[in-house]
Formats: structure tokens, sequence, C-alpha cells
């Protein structure tokens, strides 16, 4: 019955809530015919360069090794996978800092385990001849979001710091459709898109757009995509989530170094958004350095810098009481250097 | 209508007994806000000036959308009767098509009519009518059938012009279906609209919804859903009073005794 689905979408949660009774009734460790341990990992979006070590370390059998067997799923919904693996759902999933610490204030207990991305990628796009190239010109125009909270929170904090009015900015969600609705003219600008790949993808497809990231705009930095787990996956298998972080590791510091390899693997990823070598040569040489923090660790986040990025959200309203970052990440799933 | 409120009492019993199973579960299974917001936090999400500042921001656009798409509904609907009523050749062609109509995907519908037609009004308005025609045009073609044929012979042999046998016999017979379709089409209206909103849209409840379902606002989901089902018990209302006005003659509401 179609006219249902609306109402039916519209109380996902409560549904939601009914196979979290499934769910939480006990650990469930499923094992594949061979005696690996399968895990499910949530992407954050359809697999692109951000995504390299995860697919080496499939190719390349990393995750073999540890005796897991890894599949990487796309959800339905571009801001899914965090409210999914706060539910139970899956095992592991990738999310974003700002995206944790808002899941952490409505009191949703995700956990972040590892950056991948040490430094911001997102950006508000435009194309060039729009002759938007600040935020604050947003104002009264259409903004294409994918629909992650921190969509929201990016937007009016950018908006905000350019001298811009929030509440005057149009907001339409597009789910995965983010670069198309640019393209298409069907929204003026798109946040949420990353300049390490949606602006370069454009700019290939001879699109050329105007780049706002976010740290031009009062942003502080932050680390950009994170592995996240539920509180209960968290619990019950540290040993397994730690084995998937050394292989995915392993697989993201093989692909920095063997890039032109790497490139050929993603080209072969089912449903990867670009079969364009160059493409995405390109934009792995401009994210593999980020791969690592300043020190050159893989994975590493740092609780302090989390707080300030928690404290700065409340100056900026867009969070509304004090929280504590650390109950955000957990370092000891880290590979021990 | 005094007869009517041991009904009336029993409907509050249910939503009472509804409500305190709800927080009941919620306090036997140490459910969380974010799991499972009870009652009592969805009141609290209504006293929060936020959440009424995003209600009374979008609940204009989503009314507006569904006032001309019930609009659109009713003309087409209307039309479509008695288009088939009038003639056998259209009858036979459009009754399969319309039929056809009701098992589209509306979902579906709604995704392209957005890729297509961008975010505004225009798709919100083609989501409703292919959702809600259907019952006004069925209710008003019966109800036209249902008219005993001896009359408007009686009529055109006592001398009665076309005009006069529609207006004192066909027309009064159609009303009755006519309003049963419209209290269907309105309720179906206001759910397309915010359907419609929920493929894309830059305001109105369904946008509200999904904006704060984004953020991780359940309580808020929930008050809006509230809103949402209140909109569509005071819309079918007030269709039912315009009918009871126009149609008093119909109102003659079946108790068990009479069978």
């Amino acid at each position: 019955m179609p006219r249902f689905s609306a109402i039916l979408r519209a109380i996902s949660l409560l549904v939601l809530t009914l196979s979290i009774v499934g769910v939480a009734a006990g650990p469930r460790a499923t094992v594949s015919a061979t005696g690996a341990r399968k895990l499910t990992l949530w992407l954050d979006w359809y697999p692109t360069t951000d995504h390299a070590g995860i697919y080496v370390a499939l190719a390349k059998g990393f995750y073999a090794r540890e005796g897991l067997d890894v599949s990487a799923r796309i959800p339905s919904g571009a801001a899914d996978a965090t409210q999914l693996l706060a539910h139970g759902t899956g095992d592991i999933g990738i999310s974003y800092e700002p995206t944790v610490l808002l899941a952490r204030a409505q009191g949703i207990p995700i956990v972040a385990t590892a950056a991948i991305v040490q430094r911001p990628l997102n950006a508000v796009l435009s194309l060039a001849g729009s002759g938007i190239v600040r935020p604050r010109q947003l104002e009264g125009r259409t903004v294409g979001l994918a629909g992650d909270p921190s969509d929201y929170t990016d937007l009016k904090a950018v908006v905000g710091y350019d001298g811009g009015d929030y509440a005057k900015v149009k907001k339409v969600v597009v789910n995965y459709a983010l670069l198309q609705g640019l393209l298409a003219k069907k929204v003026d600008a798109i946040i949420g898109a990353y300049w390490s790949w949606e602006a370069l993808q454009a700019d290939q497809g001879g699109h050329p757009v105007n780049v706002m990231r976010l740290e031009r705009f009062g942003v502080p930095s932050y680390n950009e995509l994170v592995f996240v787990t539920g509180r209960g996956q968290l619990a019950r298998e540290p040993a397994t989530l730690r084995a998937f972080l050394r292989a995915t590791f392993k697989g993201y510091a093989y692909a920095a170094a063997h890039q032109e390899e790497a490139t050929s693997i993603l080209l072969k990823v089912p449903g990867v958004l670009s079969s364009s070598r160059a493409l995405i040569r390109q934009s792995l040489s401009l994210i593999a350095p980020l791969f690592k923090d300043a020190k050159g660790r893989y994975g590493a986040m740092d609780a302090g810098r989390w707080q300030a990025y928690a404290d700065w959200m409340l100056t900026k309203g867009l969070i509304h009481s004090h929280l504590d970052a650390g109950q955000a990440l957990t370092l000891a799933l880290l590979p021990q250097r | 209508m005094s007869a009517l409120r041991p009904g009336w009492l029993l409907s509050a019993l249910i939503v009472l007994a509804f409500l305190l199973g709800w927080q009941g579960i919620i306090r036997a299974e140490h459910l969380e806000p974010w799991l499972l917001p009870g009652p009592l936090d969805v009141l609290a999400a209504f006293g929060k000036p936020e959440t009424r500042a995003l209600i009374v921001d979008n609940i204009g656009i989503t009314l507006a959308e569904a006032a001309i798409g019930l609009l659109a509904c009713l003309v087409i609907g209307v039309g479509l009767a008695v288009a088939m009523f009038a003639s056998r050749v259209l009858r036979d062609a459009l009754y399969p098509l319309i039929i056809a109509s009701q098992a589209v995907p509306t979902i579906a519908i709604a995704a392209v009519l957005v890729v297509a037609m961008g975010y505004g009004l225009a798709p919100k308005v083609v989501v409703i009518v292919l959702y809600a025609f259907f019952a006004i045009t069925v209710s008003v073609y019966d109800s036209l059938l249902s008219l005993d044929p001896e009359l408007p012979e009686l009529l055109r042999s006592l001398g009665g012009s076309r005009w006069q046998i529609l207006r004192t016999a066909r027309l009064p017979a159609a009303l009755p279906g006519f309003f049963t379709g419209a209290k269907l089409a309105v309720t179906y209206s206001i759910s397309a609209a915010i359907y419609g909103e929920w493929v894309g849209a830059t305001g109105g409840l369904g946008y509200a919804l999904q904006q704060a379902a984004n953020q991780f606002q359940a309580a808020t989901v929930l008050a809006i859903v509230v809103v949402m089902a209140a909109l569509g018990l005071l819309a079918f209302a007030a269709v039912a009073l315009l009918e009871r006005l126009c149609v008093p003659w119909a109102r003659r509401p079946a108790r068990a005794s009479d069978w």
C-alpha cells in the first residue's frame, strides 16, 4: 500500500526500535564457511578514494590474513550508517567527527574507533558560472544536502561565519544525488561534497566549480572520515575490531605507497563512483598524505582536539549543552606502534 | 449527538491505554529517548520553542500543497466520473486506465517527478492527484450509477428539461458519493503532500520531519507525526461538516439496531 509507506518511512525510528529487541538479544558472531569471522562495514557513501585502504585490504587479502570476511555495504540513505550501528545493525561503519559528536549530543551511543582521513575534505561547491564564491551568498538560494546531520550544522556555521543568515538558505535533501543535483542546476550549491572528489569529478566532466572549504570559513580542523561502532559491538568484540583496524590501515599504507596499483583496484570495485583512472589517481594523490597525522600515524585521533571541536560547536549554537568528547572516541583499538 | 458520547469516551480510553502502554514499555525495557521517545518526551518536544518554530514555519506549506492538490483531485475526479457516466466508450476506455494508475508505486513516481519538476509545488500536486483522485472518481461514479434509472425517465415524461433533471435528480444522487470520496481524498492529500516533500522539498512538514530525523531528534519526529495526524483528523472533520450542511438528507447513521 503506497500510501502507508510515507508514514512508515516517517516512523522508521519506531520500526528500527522493534528490530533492536531481536538484535540486542545476545551476541551473534557470524562465521563464514571458511571459518573467517564475518564483518559488516557500512560505508558513508558510494566507494571512492576515501575508501581506498579498505578495498586494497580486501584485494590484497589483508582481512583474510586476520581471519576476517569483510563485506562493505552502502546504506540506502546517506545518513543511515550512524543510526544503523547505534541500533546494533552491522559491526563497524564510516562517519565523520562532527556527526559522531552530534550523535553523542543526542545521547546516541556511538564511538569513533579510528580516523581514516585526518583533515576536513568537506566543502560548499557551486558552479563556476553561478557567481557564488562565498557562503553568505547562499541567502535566498537552494543548497543540496546529502542528509547527514553535520550538513545542517556545517552550513549554519559557514554561512553565519561569513555574515549570512542561515534561516534564509533553502535546503533540500538530495541524498546520493549531490553532484548530479548541482550539475543539473536543480540546486545552486551543495554541501557535504569533497574538494578531493566531487570538485575534481565536476571539473573533469567539463563543469568547473567554486570550492568553499569549510576551514576557510571558520570551521576548526577535524577528522573528516572516522570508523565508528556501537556500544554493544565495542564491548563484545574488541579483538575483532582491533584486527579489522590493523588490516585496514595496512591497506591505507599500501594504497598511499602504491597509488597506481590502488587505482587499479578501485577501478574494479562494483559501484565505484568513477570509471576514470585519471580522476581516481589524482584524488588519491591529494588525500593519501591526509591518511596520516603529523607524526605519521595511521588512524590517530587527538582527544583534546575533539574536545576543542565540541566546545566550538557549543559556542556556535550547533549543540545545546556541554559535551564530553572523551565519550565519543576510544583510542584502545588502534594498532600499537 | 448525545448518542455518540459513549463512542468518544471509548476512543479516549483507547488513546489513553495506548499512551500508558507506550510509556510502560519504555519504563520496563529501559529504552532511552534516542531509541524510542515516550509520550512525555514528545510532550517535552512540543514545549521547546525550536520545535514549535519548526512546525509553525512549515505547516502552511503542507496545507497549501494539500489544498491545491485536493482541488485538482476534485476537478479531475468528478470530471472523470461524469465523463464515464455520460459515455460508454469513455467508460470502457478510462476505467482500466484509472485502475492501472493505482498500481503505480507512488514512491517511484515521486522520485522521478522531483528530477523532472524540481523541488517546488508542482510535483507535490501531481503526487496528491495520483494518490487521491481515485477515491473521488470511484465513489462519484458509483453513486451516479446507483440512481434509479426510472426517476429521470419519470421527470422527462413530466416535461422536465435536461438541466432540471440534472439539478433535481442526478446531482442530489451524486452528492453523498462525492462527499464519501472527498473525505478519503482530503486525508490522502495530507499524507501525499508529506510524501512528496520527503522526496525533495525546501519546506513543509515532510521536510521538517526529514530534518529532525536526519539530526537524530527522535522526539521532534514524533511531535511532527502527531501534528500530521491532527491535521488529517481536522481536515476530515471539516469535510464531514460540509457534508452535513450540503447533504442533510443523507445523514442517517447506521446503527446495529437497524439490521
